[in-house]
């Protein structure tokens, strides 16, 4: 098969009002861009910086090497020419991900599905941390289980449930998190793919946030994670934007650890009108204040968005007026103390993000009460195959998942929702069998809110 | 760089007792076996014994430091006219300590079942024939199997080559390779070496991959006196290690296909080897 290879990925057509995005990523600088630096690293993400520091330490060994015998033998000068041609194809032991903003390539599903409304009003919007198609598998980093890998034929079968509730609600947008297209505990199957060709979503793009050759630490090995963005539209511009990394992790653990990034994608909706949709996962465990940094950063970086916006994701934040803020009852005792005991919510962060967008679910509609706020959870880490200490199977107990639109736009009335159960927005699958996240739904009415 | 790569070469010979010796260093890594009594041993090398009779017994020492004895004894089985030897190689293996030392590393821990991994032993057949006198060339076949004493719950590992190799026989199952090496004694205290080697393992889990390996390899080895070697040099491994990238098509779809990874080491030895 002919093909082009562009490790680098960059080649789709940008078709959006250039004015909300001037750092342009081939290195042009427009007023208010990146500076010089920046725009170094970008291009060096580009171009494809695949080497690391044992393969500069290569090079030298085998330039001595080489030194050594060119007049002696020119066969072993060739060999070791052919050796060090051979350098840049080296797979680096981690993708630091060097990049202020970066380009990603959109995929397709292998046959187009024409959407049912050329030019939509509204869109169905779903966002979803979808756990790596692991359902309630219990892995090791819960504290519940001790599994580091999934068989191939779990993960498809976990995925088929996946879709299934997809395909149930039929989301014109879907955003995913912690979704996986080449990973060990996956068995390295492609889930974004997969999403594509098992649902009517015709667009992906793929945010890689992760994307470590080998993990060694409990025989985790190869990890490709990232979040999605979905569309039955034409995605005709996207990008992953650069999040702060921790500060509170030695080095090694660093240099294999996740990388945040917002994505952004840009969608034709017919009509001549484009809009913006934008998928986040933020940090968990941090100490080091830098999941506030990235909620600070996420919020700046829709602030100026000038296209109409939906942003969903996980931001592993309560919401402000949450009333349960600690003692959840699915942290295992043995997780206490760990890197992966859950630190203190500061949900007052997430205020301004109420203020000044439209949330799916306002604060009045979440209420003041812990019950009242039971039907809008998001997330359990133990689930239902896990009892409570009371004895009863657990369910969603903290709101961490969101969605948010422009001031300009709406939710339609009575359509926004967090499908906890089957039942809800006419659902059949269970979702809290499915994932430690729960959907969450709305219908963006496209211009139907205050400019 | 050139001319700082001679003078360094230029200061080992100077200091090098070996530069007054009439015989070049020996080659290793070869079908011959060392004389009675006759010893050699390196970090990465094997340490060999001579044990007369034409047999010798081998063991690494790096794996015994994880727990995982190991022995291989090598018996010249014949000549093939002037100079060429036929060597034949019968060792095992114990590789369950190394994997249990690396439990949390490149094993689970699986601290709530308290799983470990399982005992393997991994018995080893080669064949080794090498010719000519100041230039060996050496071909070998070997092949290791691994046989599970019970339940093993360690699956391969899917890493780098070197490591993968190590382990294939316990976690794949079984580990072949086939190998050409020519080594060449360009001066009494410096030998230059170069192989290719081929290797294949037993089945991955689910979905498939190539479970072939290919390796280049080049090398030097400087005498330092009657009995210290140093070995330098690199080596290439090109291999499935699930590697994916994505490539437009014809169609101008993007898609996520596999490729294979291709690994340059630097390698480095220490080698006693008295003359």
């Amino acid at each position: 098969m002919g093909v082009k290879r562009e490790p680098g990925a960059r080649d789709s057509k940008e078709l959006q009002n250039r004015s909300a995005f001037p750092h342009r990523l081939n290195g042009t600088v427009s007023r208010g861009g990146p500076n010089g630096d920046q725009v170094a690293r970008m291009q060096r993400s580009v171009t494809g910086g695949r080497k690391d520091l044992s393969t500069v330490g290569a090079w030298g060994v085998a330039w001595t090497v080489m030194g050594l015998f060119t007049r002696r033998s020119a066969s072993f000068a060739l060999s070791m020419s052919a050796l060090l041609a051979l350098l840049p194809a080296c797979e680096p032991l981690a993708d630091d991900m060097d990049f202020v903003r970066q380009e990603v390539q959109v995929t397709t599903r292998s046959t187009l599905v024409p959407p049912a409304d050329a030019a939509p009003a509204t869109l169905k919007v779903m966002a979803w941390n979808v756990k790596y198609g692991a359902a309630r598998i219990d892995f090791w980093f819960d504290y519940w289980g001790d599994r580091v890998q999934m068989t191939r034929h779990e993960v498809l079968e976990n995925m088929a449930d996946l879709y299934r509730l997809v395909n149930e609600y039929d989301p014109d947008i879907l955003m995913t998190e912690e979704i996986e297209v080449n990973s060990r505990r996956s068995a390295y199957y492609d889930m974004v793919q997969g999403m594509l060709e098992a649902t009517s979503l015709n667009y992906a793009a793929y945010i890689q946030t992760w994307n470590s050759r080998y993990i060694p630490s409990e025989g985790v090995g190869r990890m490709d994670l990232g979040n999605a963005i979905f569309s039955k539209y034409p995605i005709t511009f996207a990008e992953r934007i650069r999040q702060e990394d921790r500060t509170d992790q030695d080095a090694v653990t660093a240099k294999f650890y996740i990388h945040r990034m917002i994505g952004r994608a840009v969608i034709d909706v017919g009509a001549g009108r484009d809009v913006a949709a934008y998928v986040v996962h933020t940090e968990a465990y941090d100490l080091d204040g830098t999941k506030r940094r990235q909620i600070d950063q996420i919020y700046d970086e829709i602030k100026k968005e000038t296209l109409p916006f939906v942003i969903g994701g996980d931001w592993n934040e309560l919401p402000p007026t949450a009333i349960k803020l600690v003692g959840f009852p699915d942290e295992h005792p043995s997780s206490i103390g760990t890197e992966y005991e859950q630190p203190p919510y500061t949900p007052e962060i997430m205020q301004k993000y109420y203020d000044d967008f439209v949330p799916w679910v306002s604060l009045e509609a979440y209420g003041t009460t812990e019950v009242d706020q039971r039907r809008y959870f998001t997330h359990t880490v133990a689930g239902p195959l896990h009892p409570d200490e009371q004895g009863n199977p657990q369910f969603w107990n903290r709101t961490l998942d969101y969605l948010f639109v422009s001031k300009a736009d709406a939710w339609a009335p009575g359509s926004t929702d967090v499908l906890q159960e089957p039942g809800r927005q006419g659902i059949k699958s269970d979702p809290l069998l499915l994932s430690d996240h729960a959907p969450v739904v709305g219908t963006w009415v496209l211009g139907g809110g205050t400019p | 760089m050139k001319r700082a790569c001679f003078a360094v070469i230029g200061l080992f010979a100077l200091l090098s007792p070996a530069l007054a010796e009439a015989e070049p260093m020996d080659a290793r890594e070869t079908a011959r076996v060392l004389g009675k009594g006759k010893v050699s041993g390196g970090l990465m090398s094997p340490f060999e014994l001579g044990l007369g009779g034409g047999w010798e017994v081998t063991t690494m020492i790096v794996p015994w430091l994880l727990l995982s004895p190991n022995f291989t004894f090598r018996g010249e089985l014949g000549h093939l006219g002037k100079g060429v030897v036929v060597t034949g190689e019968y060792g095992l293996s114990v590789p369950t300590g190394a994997m249990r030392l690396t439990q949390g590393y490149l094993f689970p821990t699986w601290e709530n079942s308290g799983q470990r991994p399982g005992w393997v032993v991994a018995p080893t057949a080669g064949l080794f024939v090498s010719g000519g006198e100041r230039g060996v060339l050496t071909g070998r076949l070997e092949t290791t199997v691994g046989l599970s004493l019970g339940e093993n719950p360690a699956t391969p590992l899917e890493t780098y080559a070197p490591l993968e190799l190590l382990f294939a026989p316990a976690l794949n199952g079984f580990r072949v390779r086939t190998g050409l090496a020519y080594d060449y004694a360009i001066l009494d205290w410096l030998r230059a070496r170069a192989a290719v080697n081929g290797y294949a393992i037993g089945r991955s889990p689910a979905p498939p991959r190539s479970p072939f390996y290919a390796s280049a390899e080049v090398g030097i080895e400087i005498g330092l006196g009657k009995t210290v070697r140093v070995a330098l040099g690199g080596i290439w491994y090109n291999y499935d290690q699930r590697e994916k990238v994505l490539e437009k098509g014809d169609d101008g779809r993007w898609r996520r296909v596999p490729v294979r990874s291709n690994d340059f080491f630097p390698t480095f030895d220490l080698i006693l080897r008295p003359r």
